[in-house]
């Protein structure tokens, strides 16, 4: 019998099932929980497509040297690249993100809820994620690698911001 | 004696334009604008600025503008000669974000006023890590004003 195991960490509103089991077993649980996720939330999974339109339609825009005027490096390609994984790896029920290109050319995702109430990532080439959030008074920084999942203190702090 | 006329106007005339004179050193109370050229660095719906406006290009010198004594037109037609008129492709003057020059100093970066062009500055001083970088860049598009420019 093949039981779902959900660690603890990631009982939260932004839980991700992971892919990584290769028996046909796994496959189908896969392929059933991405199933549930899509029929649950069309809206997100529109939203999600939103947010790779607004990635590929500025790739476009600030493919050039100074597109700001102000010096800034265009659309690095393995940000860009690294961007789309990550965009497609965000859970249906996450809100989907703003898209903006960093003067040093990386792409920057943002929640941005209020003034105060904001959170952002910017997706680094080598799989490095840096992130930052502003929650009233409080705020926090830091850095992450995202390997074959989205790491958990993204949806912590997603977490934070919305809850 | 033709030098001493000029020497003679150029006093009358700094004397007589002297709104244009700002002093040397940064005043902790004065404004600071930030004039956007993108449409991702603002939001029209929320009336804010958002953190991609302050966010360092490469060099590490946020380029902006002292704006104190000058009319919103006045405003307005610096980033317009300075700003949009210096860039190498077709800009648009979108809006700019203003902000207390005390609410920058108060992050631990710096202004530098190079006043080249004049009223110009750079600010200064960013952490190397990028994700401080946010961080600071979160900070000053919550305190900065958005203002959108009309026409």
């Amino acid at each position: 019998m093949t039981t779902a195991c959900v660690p603890l960490q990631y009982n939260n509103t932004f839980f991700v099932p992971t892919d990584r089991g290769a028996s046909d077993v796994a496959q189908a649980l896969n392929s059933f929980v991405k199933e549930m996720l899509e029929d649950c939330s069309p809206s997100a999974i529109i939203n999600a497509n939103e947010s790779l339109q607004e990635l590929y339609k500025l790739s476009e825009e600030c493919s050039s040297e100074n597109w700001d005027g102000y010096g800034a490096q265009p659309v690095d390609p393995d940000s860009f690249n690294e961007a789309e994984r990550f965009i497609r790896a965000l859970p249906t029920t996450v809100l989907e993100p703003e898209v903006a290109v960093d003067p040093d050319g990386e792409i920057s995702l943002e929640w941005h809820l209020e003034p105060r109430k904001v959170f952002s990532v910017s997706i680094g080439k080598r799989n490095e994620i840096t992130y930052a959030g502003l929650y009233g008074l409080n705020k926090t920084y830091g850095r992450e690698y995202f390997d074959d999942e989205i790491p958990k203190e993204i949806f912590e702090n997603l977490d934070r911001l919305f809850s | 004696m033709m030098k001493y006329l000029k020497r003679f106007s150029k006093i009358l005339i700094d004397y007589f334009l002297k709104k244009d004179k700002i002093p040397k050193e940064i005043n902790s109370q004065e404004i600071i604008a930030r004039y956007l050229t993108s449409k991702k660095w603002y939001s029209r719906v929320n009336d804010i600025a958002k953190p991609q406006a302050f966010m360092p290009p490469p060099d590490l010198k946020l380029s902006v503008f002292r704006i104190d004594n000058l009319s919103e037109p006045e405003i307005w037609k610096l980033g317009f000669k300075k700003v949009i008129d210096k860039m190498n492709q077709p800009r648009h003057l979108r809006g700019r974000a203003d902000i207390q020059a005390l609410r920058i100093l108060e992050n631990n970066l710096q202004i530098d006023p190079d006043n080249t062009p004049p009223r110009h500055a750079n600010i200064i001083g960013w952490p190397e890590l990028k994700e401080e970088q946010k961080s600071i860049a979160q900070e000053l598009a919550a305190k900065a004003s958005l203002m959108l420019h009309t026409s």
